[in-house]
Order: structure tokens, then C-alpha cells, then sequence
């Protein structure tokens, strides 16, 4: 049994979440059995996610906390290493957990997960199990030594992060140089052999980037791209003016739309990330792999074919669900089979239906299918799930009525990683004036004090 | 269960009679013929599958925002990656010699060669910044 603040407070989740198991032990066999390193993305990372054969499919996990960048937005504020992360024999152990849960693809992060001793041999023993294994880096020490070694461990596919070119990625990294270097570093996994693909962040300070970015990746021979919304949880919390507020999406979303047309035509496929959206008129050529399909936003996965492992061990439905709600157990007091099966952490998703939603989205058209948009999002903006104000289709349908609704920090994050602090909502006129324009000038560290509660 | 509409490309829910996105009739036929009668979602549904406009969808790509974005959708879109270690073949103990014997070229990083830190007061790697505004946001 997987005791967690949540259970006390949501004990009816708890006999849900035992009735909601990842299948039986003969069908997590055959799961397991599948050689995913060999399955292409189609088969392997999308999904019918409305069964209910939950497993934790698509797995983000941090190695280590410890990284040779301090980003200015980062969730999860690293820089030096958790005082009590997994050592590499444990965190051998976890992969035969996930092997045996039926995980696909292991996506290592940090921190910088290159910076954790067991880094090669984790993601060899991931491969040699069957497991697709990716990662995501900034890249800065990724060296043409490393890139090879990570083809020799089996490393299928690596995103290096580029949050805008040149000087504001770096501003964003607080690193003077750090563009260059994740650049160089697609080059070396690239001659390595390895997939390269990249993601940003976008927000109010590098959003006028995006264009320009996705040439030079182009150039670099980056297949894929992801691209999510700057949410404010760690470091950006503390940056409540480099966010994007609702309306922003307006202008945002179909210029990424554009993007993405354009890069099917070229070669480069734009994934949005799930706090991306949801249901304007674009939302079915962003979520599609090809053209021939549909697919649209289904909800948030955390917890039902999505799983997030901290380096200290502590399991969640999400890599970027704030630690101080969502942990639903830790790997060194439970199995990995124990806390997906049992920990009503995890298994708030599989029981989410529409009489959790409220504000807007409790009222939107969308709700049933949406059920909220992205849960750490919603979290990191209102202080709970349920009601995510970064919104395409609400954002529209609020200028239809000559509003827009703008995002007032209230409370400030309490500076521990995957924290956050919260908003409130400020309905007003579509065209009122904007309070704090971020300028061409504008620095980020400054911002970013935590007195900067507006 | 979403179908799309013919007008504007948008979703439409399924108990939506008219496009959210657009304002289009989604059953402007059926309406016609129903004489304005109120039609029930399931009768909605199979209409817009005759017509071609269903969507079966309840397939996703998974994604996380510290993931790795998926890759070109083809069958067999990875199997030329992976390095030497490449094929799916590769064993454990093989790959894990490798690690071993290139452990060197790990960086060491972290905050022996990071930017300047000291705990969350005290990112400073840019300094004030002066002149790291960048492209900023239009």
C-alpha cells in the first residue's frame, strides 16, 4: 500500500486506482515482450488512449538534478544534484521495472542526465530490454566523444533544447554561449548517428523567434520539434512577466500552425507539446502525425500511458506535475507495480470526468474530450487542476465577446523544484492595455525576483 | 466522439449541432429534412458518418514537456539510428562495455563547470543582461 497526501484527502481514488490496474500479469508479459527499439514513432508513441489498459507507455525520467545550465524558466530549478538520487545499480533496477510495466520509450533528462556516472550503462541496459531510449539535453557537454558513446549505448533519438537563436536562447539559459553549443552538439550526435530533434519554450520573451529558429533547424537536420508553452513552475514562476498570457495564444497559435504546414512540406515535423492548444481551428493539423490524420487533444495522460521519475527515486503521472501534490510514491520504499497500481496520485487522470472541471472549462463544448488541458499547467496557473486558462478556443471565444482574460500572479512559488505559485484571472476588455510590456531590452534575472509578485 | 466540420476544418462535439469555430450547421441537410425537430447526438453521429465527416479518433501521441518530440511517423523511421548499437540487438553487457570504456568522456559538469550559481539567488551566468534582451516578443 502507497500512502501519499493525496489519499487522505481523495480516498475514493484510492479503490478506483486498484480497479483501474495495468492489466493483467499475462498481458504486462506480452507487453513487455515487444521489442519497441525496433517499432517505429507511429506504433509506438501514439496511442488509443481511451482504454483503459493503462501502463506507463512513455516514461520521462530524471537522472540526476545536477546540470551544467541554471535556465532562467527551469521547472525543476536544477543545478546541483539531489542529496539522495538512485545510484546506477538502482536505477538499473528501475528499468527491469519498466520493462516488465510495458514502458516503450525512456526519454533521460536532468539536470543534464549525461552527468549522472551510470548515464551510458542506464541507457544501454533500456536498449538491450527493448526499450526505445531517448533524451532531452541542452547539449552543452555533448562532445563528439559523448555522442558517440551514447550511439554505442543504444541512444535511438536525442531532443537538444533551443529556447530562440542566438542571444535570447542564451538569456533564457543564462549562459552566455550556450546556443552555440547546443548547436554544435546536434552536429555531433547527428555524425554519430543519432536522431536529432528539439524543443522550445516558447514565451513572451523569445516568441518572436519561432521563425527564425525553425530555419536554422532545419538547416541542422532536426527532424522533429516540439513545441510547449513556458509555464510558470520553478524558475519561471518566478518570471511571472516572461509568460504568455491567454489572449497571446491568438497571435501564437497560427503562426505555429503555418510552421507546421511548412514543415511537412520540408522535412521537419512540429509536435506540440501537451500544454499546447487546445481545439482552435488548428488543432487537428498540430496533433497529427500525417495529414491523412484526426487527432486531437484527448486529455491529459499523467498516470495512465505517461509516467514521471524523479532522480531521488519519487514517482508521478508527469514529469512536470508539482512534487508537492503529485508524488505518489518513491522507488525506494515501493516497486514501480506498486505505486502505478496503487498510489491515487497516479491514477487522478484515469478518474477524471467532467464534474472535476470548473470555471470556463467546465462549460466548454470540449470538456468531455478535453477534460481540462494540461494538469501541471492548470495547477501551476490556479493553484489546482481543472481549469486551464491557455486555451486557443476559450481565448477566441472571450475576443468574441470583446474580452480576454489576463493571468495576475497572486503568490509566489516557495523556490523548491516542480513548484509553483498561483494566478488569478483578470477578465477585461479585449483591447485594455498592456500592463508590463516585456522590452528588447528586458533581462531575465532581473524579472525573475521573487518579489516581483504583480 | 468529434466530428469536423466541412467549412472550417474544426472539431465539433458531438452533442454541437452547429461548428463551435465557425457557426456552420453541422446537419444542415438533416435539419432540412427533420423539419427543425430536435435530433438526438446518436442520430447526429451516424449522420455525419454518412457524410463522411466522422471521426473516429481516439488515438493520441503521447507527449511530455520534458520529452522527446516523436519522430517522422513512418514504420521504420528508427531503425537506421541508434548508432553501433543500433538494431534493437544489441545486448546489455556489449553497450555497457562501451559506457565503461568511454566513462572518460563523460563532462564533468555540473557546478564544476557551469554557470556562476549559488542556490536560487543566485543565477548570475549573463550578469545584468545588458544587451541580452534578444528577438523579443513582438
Amino acid at each position: 500500500m502507497v500512502l501519499g497526501s493525496a489519499e487522505r484527502l481523495l480516498p475514493e481514488l484510492t479503490l478506483q486506482a486498484r480497479t483501474l490496474p495495468g492489466g493483467t500479469e499475462r498481458e504486462r508479459e506480452n507487453v513487455s515482450a515487444v521489442d519497441w527499439t525496433k517499432r517505429g514513432t507511429r506504433e509506438r508513441r501514439r496511442l488509443d488512449v481511451l482504454s483503459t489498459s493503462f501502463r506507463p507507455a512513455y516514461v520521462v525520467w530524471e537522472l540526476t538534478l545536477r546540470c551544467d545550465h541554471a535556465c532562467t524558466h527551469c521547472g525543476s530549478r536544477a543545478s546541483a544534484a539531489r542529496k539522495d538520487e538512485l545510484s546506477t545499480e538502482e536505477a538499473l533496477g528501475v528499468v527491469d521495472q519498466l520493462a516488465d510495466l510495458g514502458a516503450r520509450e525512456v526519454v533521460l533528462i536532468g539536470g543534464e542526465a549525461y552527468l549522472h556516472e551510470g548515464f551510458l550503462e542506464v541507457a544501454a541496459k533500456l536498449r538491450a530490454v527493448g526499450v526505445q531510449v531517448v533524451m532531452t539535453t541542452g547539449g552543452r557537454g555533448i562532445d563528439e566523444a559523448l555522442a558517440r558513446s551514447m550511439a554505442g549505448a543504444g541512444v535511438q533519438r536525442v531532443s537538444v533544447s533551443l529556447d530562440g537563436v542566438g542571444a535570447t536562447h542564451d538569456s533564457m539559459r543564462n549562459l552566455r554561449g550556450s546556443f552555440e553549443t547546443g548547436r554544435r552538439a546536434l552536429g555531433h550526435l547527428r555524425a554519430a548517428g543519432i536522431q536529432v530533434s528539439s524543443n522550445i519554450n516558447v514565451n513572451r520573451f523569445n516568441r518572436g523567434d519561432l521563425e527564425a529558429l525553425y530555419a536554422i533547424l532545419l538547416a541542422e537536420g532536426v527532424t522533429s520539434w516540439q513545441i510547449q508553452l513556458t509555464t510558470p513552475l520553478g524558475r519561471a514562476a518566478d518570471r511571472p512577466r516572461m509568460i504568455l498570457q491567454p489572449y497571446d495564444l491568438l497571435e501564437l497559435l497560427p503562426r505555429i500552425a503555418r510552421l507546421k504546414e511548412r514543415g511537412r512540406k520540408e522535412g521537419l515535423l512540429i509536435a506540440p507539446g501537451n500544454n499546447l492548444g487546445y481545439f482552435g481551428p488548428e488543432e487537428g493539423l498540430l496533433r497529427s502525425l500525417d495529414e491523412a490524420d484526426a487527432d486531437h487533444f484527448q486529455g491529459c495522460q499523467a498516470g495512465r500511458f505517461v509516467l514521471g521519475i524523479e532522480s531521488h527515486g519519487a514517482v508521478k503521472g508527469c514529469p512536470s506535475l508539482q512534487s508537492a501534490h503529485y508524488v505518489g510514491g518513491n522507488l525506494r520504499q515501493h516497486s514501480l507495480q506498486e505505486i502505478w497500481e496503487e498510489a491515487p496520485e497516479l491514477a487522478l487522470m484515469r478518474a477524471r470526468t467532467t464534474a472535476d472541471l470548473w470555471g470556463y472549462c467546465a462549460t466548454c463544448p470540449f470538456a468531455k474530450t478535453c477534460l481540462g488541458g494540461c494538469s501541471f499547467t492548470a495547477h501551476a496557473l490556479l493553484g489546482r487542476t481543472g481549469n486551464n486558462p491557455y486555451c486557443h478556443f476559450r481565448a477566441r471565444k472571450m475576443r468574441e465577446q470583446g474580452l480576454r482574460e489576463r493571468l495576475v500572479q497572486v503568490a509566489a512559488a516557495p523556490g523548491q523544484p516542480f513548484d509553483s505559485g498561483s494566478f488569478e484571472i483578470v477578465v477585461e476588455p479585449f483591447d485594455s492595455q498592456e500592463p508590463e510590456p516585456i522590452t528588447a531590452g528586458a533581462s531575465l534575472l532581473s524579472l525573475g525576483r521573487p518579489t516581483a509578485v504583480s | 466522439m468529434l466530428t469536423r466540420c466541412l467549412d472550417c476544418r474544426g472539431f465539433i462535439p458531438d452533442d454541437c449541432s452547429a461548428c463551435p469555430h465557425c457557426g456552420a450547421v453541422a446537419d444542415a441537410s438533416a435539419a432540412a429534412q427533420s423539419g427543425g425537430r430536435a435530433v438526438s447526438p446518436g442520430v447526429r453521429l451516424l449522420r455525419r458518418a454518412l457524410k463522411g465527416t466522422l471521426i473516429a479518433g481516439s488515438s493520441m501521441v503521447l507527449a511530455a514537456c520534458y520529452g522527446c518530440p516523436p519522430d517522422s511517423c513512418g514504420s521504420l523511421d528508427d531503425d537506421n539510428y541508434g548508432g553501433s548499437g543500433g538494431g534493437g540487438t544489441d545486448t546489455g553487457g556489449t553497450s555497457t562495455g562501451a559506457a565503461t570504456s568511454t566513462g572518460g568522456a563523460l563532462p564533468t559538469g555540473g557546478s564544476d563547470n557551469g554557470p556562476s550559481m549559488a542556490g536560487e539567488g543566485g543565477l548570475g551566468g549573463l550578469g545584468g543582461g545588458a544587451g541580452f534582451g534578444g528577438a523579443a516578443a513582438p
